[in-house]
C-alpha cells in the first residue's frame, strides 16, 4: 500500500476517523494505531510483519534488561552489543546475503576457482533498514542513559511500527516519538491545516514532478545499449537529482502530514538539499534522520573528531562508507558512500584555507559566492546520483563518457522535445518553490504569504495534480532500501 | 477560517464550469492504448458513436483499411452512413461485449456492428478485469463475481473512480487537457484517430511482410505466447464463449444488426498452433451460430487464400492484405441481420 494508492486514502480516512474516535483514551488509540500499523504493514506481505514483530519483541525486552543493570555496567554492554549484533545480523541476511554470495563467487572465480552460485534468493522486506535502525537507536539510547526503557509494551511496539514513517522514515528517535506516543492525543485544526498541506505538497511533488521526471531520467539511463550526447547525459543525470529528491522528500512529506494530522509531530527529513555549499551542509539538509543517525550512533562511537587527523578522517571516511552500504547492497552504493566520505574529507581538509583567503566583505560579492558555492556543490552532489542510480559501472562509464569527450552533434539533438519540456517545467516549479523558502528561510511560508495568493497555490497544485498527475501507483524510490 | 482553501476551491470549481462550457465532442481524446478505451466509452455514452461499428481486436483494427472501406460500406449502406472502427488492441471476447453493450445502450445505437473475431479471442478463462472495467458499472461487479470469482473485486477502483468521479470533468478528460496544454509548446505527431476512420496510425508499419522475416515455429511460439496460452488454455474457454453469446443477446435486444467475422491469421501461425485448437475454434463458432442465428463468415468465406506476403506479423495483415479483406467484408456487409 503505497501513499499514492486509492487503497492508502482509504485506510487513512479509517484511520484518522478511529484516532478522532479514540482521542480521548490513550489505550485504546494506541491499540487501533498499532493494529492499523501492521495491517498497513502486512499488505505487502504479511510474512515480514512476523519479522518486524521479532524486532520489536526482542529491542523491548533487551532494552528492560540494561534497564536492570547500573550506568557503566558490564552486563549492560553485553546486552546491548547483543541487541545490535541480532539486529545487524538479521538485517545483514535480509539485505546483504545475496550480495555477499554474488560477491564471494566472483572473487573465487576471479581466482579461478570454479564455483558457482548457490540458489538461495533472500527478498528485502520492506522497511527494514528503516526499522531496524531506529529500533537500534532506542535500545543504545536505553544504554546510555538517555531514555527509559519503556515499560508499556503496546507504547514501545507502536514506535516502532507508526505507519506513516515505518517503511521509509523519518527514522525517528525515541525520544521525540515516544512521549507523543505517550502522551494524550493532540489533534487540532492548526495540525489538521499543517498535516493536510503537507499531505498535498508530498502528493505533489510525488504524482507531478517526480513521477512526471522519471520518463526523463530513464530515458537516459535505461538504455545500455545507447551511447548518449553530452547534453543528454547531463539532462538525465540533473532529471534524475530532481526525481530523487521529489520522490523521497515526497514520502517524508506525506508521512509527517499524515502523522501530524492525527497529533503526531515527526521529525523533518529535508532542508533544501540543493541550496547546500558544501558537502558537510549537504548532509545537514539530506535524509536528516539518517545523518543524524549515523552521526550519532557511528562516528561519534568511531571516536568523532577526537583523537587527531588520521582518525578523524577515517571515521568520517568509515561513517560514509557504511551510510552508502545501507542504501544498497551493491558496489556502487558503496563507491556513492565512499565518494561522500572522500568529499567530506576533502571540505575538512581546505575549510580552514577557504575561510581565511575568500572572505567577502561587500553583500553581493558575499551572496554571488555564495551562488557559486551553490551551482557548483550541486555538480559534485549530481556525480553522485550518477553512481547511485548508475547500476552497474558499465552504465556510469556509458553516462560520464560524452561529458569528457567532444560534443559534435547539436546541442539537445538526441533529448526528445516532450522530456525536455517536461524536464524545464519540472525543474523550473521546484526551483522557484525552493528558492522562495530559502529566501524566507521559514518551512511554512505558504501560510505567511496573502491568502488570494496562497489560494491559487493550492488550487494550482490541486489541479496539477488532478492532470498530470501519474496515478500508476509508482513505487517510491527509497522503499527499495 | 480557512479562507484560502475555500478560495482554492472556488478557483477548481470555476475551471470546472470552464469545462462544462466546452462541447463534450471537443474533449473525447483518442490517444493510446488506456486512454482509447476511455475514449470509446465516452463517444458512446455521449451518443457520439458511428452507424456501423467495427469491434474486435487489433487483428480487426489492422485488417481495414478505412478512407478505402468506408465509400464501399457506404455503397452498400447508405450515402450518409458513419463508419467507427472500435477495435481494441489486446482486446478478447470480454472487453468486446462490454464496448458492444456501451454502444447499444447509448443514446445513439449503431446500426450495424461488425464483429472480428480470431482464435485468439477465445482464449483464457480469467476476463482482462483491467480492459473491462472502464466500461464496467456498478451492477455488473457482482454479476461478474458470480459468472467468474473474485477476480471481478480488482474492478472495483477503477468502477469506483470512474463511476463516481465521472461527473467531474477536470479528470474525466485529464488526458485531453493534457494533451491540448503539451502540443502548446511542442510539436506531438498527430496520429489520428482510428475509431473516427484515420488510418494514419496504423499504416506507419502495415507495409513490412511477414515473408520479409520468416520466423521459425518456435520463435513464433514464444513471442505469441503471451496471447495464446497454449498449456493452460487448450479449447476456447467457456467464459469468453458465454460473452460472445451476450454480444448477440444484447445486439438482438437492442434491435442491432450483427455480422460476426473470422479475421485471418498467416499459414505459419496456423502449423504452429496445437493439433484440434484452430478446429475446436472454429466448431465453437459454428455452434455459436446455430445458436443464435447470427451470421458468421468464416475466413474461407470472405477472402480463401492469404498468402505471407499480406501480413505484418503472424496474425496481423499489413496494408496489402487488409486491401484485400475490407472491400469484400463491406461485400458481405447487407448480410448483418
Amino acid at each position: 500500500m503505497t501513499f499514492n494508492s486509492l487503497h492508502f486514502v482509504a485506510f487513512f480516512a479509517v484511520v484518522l476517523s478511529g484516532v478522532a474516535l479514540f482521542r480521548k483514551r490513550l489505550l485504546a488509540r494506541n491499540t487501533f494505531l498499532l493494529l492499523a500499523s501492521w495491517y498497513f504493514y502486512g499488505v505487502w506481505d504479511w510474512r515480514f510483519l512476523a519479522l518486524l514483530l521479532g524486532t520489536q519483541a526482542f529491542d523491548y525486552t533487551f532494552a528492560r534488561l540494561i534497564e536492570r543493570y547500573p550506568l557503566g555496567s558490564g552486563k549492560r554492554k553485553w546486552f546491548v552489543v547483543g541487541s545490535c549484533a541480532v539486529n545487524l545480523t538479521v538485517l545483514g541476511f535480509f539485505k546483504y546475503c545475496n550480495f555477499f554470495i554474488d560477491s564471494a563467487v566472483s572473487l573465487a572465480q576471479s581466482l579461478g576457482y570454479g564455483i558457482h552460485r548457490p540458489e538461495l534468493n533472500v527478498i528485502l522486506p520492506i522497511g527494514i533498514s528503516f526499522y531496524t535502525f531506529q529500533s537500534m537507536s532506542y535500545v543504545i539510547d536505553v544504554y546510555r542513559g538517555h531514555l527509559k526503557a519503556e515499560r508499556h509494551p503496546l507504547h514501545y511496539a507502536l514506535f516502532v511500527a507508526f505507519f506513516p514513517q515505518l517503511v521509509a522514515g523519518p527514522i525517528e528517535r525515541a525520544t521525540h516519538l515516544l512521549p507523543q506516543i505517550k502522551a494524550p492525543t493532540n489533534m487540532n485544526w492548526d495540525n489538521l491545516c499543517h498535516g493536510f498541506w503537507l499531505v498535498g505538497l508530498g502528493m505533489f511533488k510525488k504524482v507531478v514532478l517526480a513521477d512526471n521526471i522519471s520518463p526523463v531520467t530513464a530515458g537516459v539511463f535505461d538504455r545500455p545499449d545507447v551511447y548518449p550526447h553530452a547534453w543528454e547525459s547531463i539532462v538525465g543525470i540533473y532529471a534524475f537529482a530532481i526525481q530523487i529528491y521529489c520522490d523521497f522528500s515526497a514520502y517524508s512529506d506525506i508521512a509527517r502530514g499524515a502523522a501530524r494530522m492525527m497529533g503526531f509531530d515527526l521529525m523533518r527529513n529535508f532542508d533544501l538539499p540543493y541550496f547546500a555549499v558544501n558537502p558537510s551542509d549537504f548532509w545537514r539538509r539530506w535524509h536528516i534522520s539518517l545523518s543524524t543517525w549515523l552521526r550519532d550512533y557511528l562516528y561519534i562511537p568511531l571516536g568523532g573528531n577526537r583523537g587527531g587527523w588520521f582518525k578523524t578522517y577515517r571515521n568520517l571516511f568509515l561513517t560514509m562508507l557504511l551510510g552508502g552500504l545501507w542504501h544498497g547492497a551493491t558496489w556502487l552504493f558503496v563507491l556513492w558512500g565512499a565518494y561522500h566520505g572522500a568529499m567530506l574529507c576533502v571540505h575538512r581538509a581546505v575549510k580552514p584555507w577557504l575561510e581565511r583567503f575568500l572572505v567577502f566583505r561587500s553583500r553581493p560579492m558575499a551572496m554571488a559566492w555564495t551562488v557559486l558555492r551553490i551551482v557548483v556543490f550541486f555538480q559534485f552532489t549530481c556525480v553522485g546520483w550518477l553512481l547511485f542510480r548508475g547500476g552497474t559501472l558499465e552504465n556510469v562509464k556509458r553516462l560520464l563518457t560524452p561529458l569528457v569527450q567532444k560534443v559534435h552533434h547539436p546541442v539537445f539533438a538526441q533529448v526528445p522535445p516532450e522530456n525536455l519540456l517536461r524536464f524545464g517545467v519540472i525543474a523550473g516549479v521546484l526551483f522557484i518553490g525552493q528558492l522562495v523558502k530559502y529566501n524566507s528561510n521559514d518551512h511554512d511560508v505558504i501560510f505567511r504569504i496573502p491568502v488570494p495568493l496562497r489560494a491559487v497555490v493550492y488550487a494550482g497544485m490541486a489541479l496539477a495534480i488532478l492532470i498530470f498527475g501519474e496515478f500508476g501507483g509508482g513505487s517510491f524510490i527509497y522503499f527499495q532500501f | 477560517m480557512p479562507w484560502a482553501l475555500l478560495l482554492a476551491i472556488g478557483l477548481l470549481a470555476a475551471f470546472e464550469v470552464g469545462l462544462h462550457r466546452v462541447p463534450l465532442a471537443d474533449l473525447v481524446y483518442y490517444g493510446d492504448d488506456t486512454t482509447q478505451r476511455y475514449a470509446l466509452r465516452d463517444r458512446a455514452e455521449l451518443g457520439l458513436g458511428p452507424d456501423l461499428a467495427l469491434i474486435g481486436s487489433s487483428q480487426m483494427r489492422q485488417a481495414v483499411v478505412m478512407p478505402e472501406f468506408i465509400p464501399l460500406a457506404r455503397r452498400q449502406l447508405g450515402r450518409s452512413l458513419t463508419v467507427g472502427n472500435y477495435a481494441l488492441r489486446g482486446g478478447k471476447m470480454d472487453v468486446m461485449y462490454y464496448l458492444v453493450r456501451a454502444l447499444c445502450e447509448s443514446k445513439k445505437p449503431p446500426k450495424v456492428i461488425v464483429l472480428g473475431v480470431s482464435v485468439r479471442d477465445l482464449r483464457g478463462n480469467e476476463p482482462d478485469w483491467d480492459s473491462i472495467a472502464p466500461f464496467a458499472h456498478w451492477k455488473d461487479i457482482p454479476a461478474e463475481l458470480k459468472r467468474n470469482g473474485t477476480g471481478a473485486l480488482q474492478m472495483i477502483p477503477t468502477v469506483f473512480r470512474d463511476r463516481v468521479l465521472g461527473w467531474y470533468r477536470t479528470l474525466r478528460f485529464r488526458n485531453y487537457i493534457n494533451y491540448l496544454l503539451k502540443t502548446q509548446f511542442v510539436y506531438v505527431r498527430d496520429e489520428g484517430d482510428i475509431s473516427l476512420g484515420d488510418t494514419a496510425r496504423e499504416l506507419t508499419f502495415l507495409t513490412r511482410s511477414l515473408d520479409s522475416s520468416p520466423m521459425s515455429r518456435l520463435t513464433l511460439v514464444r513471442r505469441m505466447g503471451w496471447s495464446f496460452d497454449f498449456a493452460h488454455s487448450p479449447r476456447p474457454a467457456e467464459s469468453m464463449v458465454r460473452y460472445l453469446d451476450k454480444i448477440a443477446q444484447e445486439c438482438h435486444k437492442r434491435h442491432v444488426k450483427l455480422l460476426v467475422v473470422e479475421l485471418p491469421i498467416s499459414s505459419i501461425l496456423q502449423r504452429a498452433l496445437p493439433k484440434k485448437f484452430y478446429s475446436q475454434f472454429q466448431q465453437a463458432m459454428a455452434a455459436f451460430h446455430k445458436r443464435t442465428k447470427v451470421p458468421y463468415l468464416p475466413t474461407t468465406e470472405l477472402v480463401p487464400h492469404y498468402s505471407n506476403a499480406q501480413f505484418y506479423d503472424a496474425q496481423h495483415l499489413n496494408y496489402r492484405g487488409a486491401m484485400l479483406f475490407g472491400p469484400k467484408l463491406a461485400e458481405m456487409l447487407p448480410l448483418a441481420k
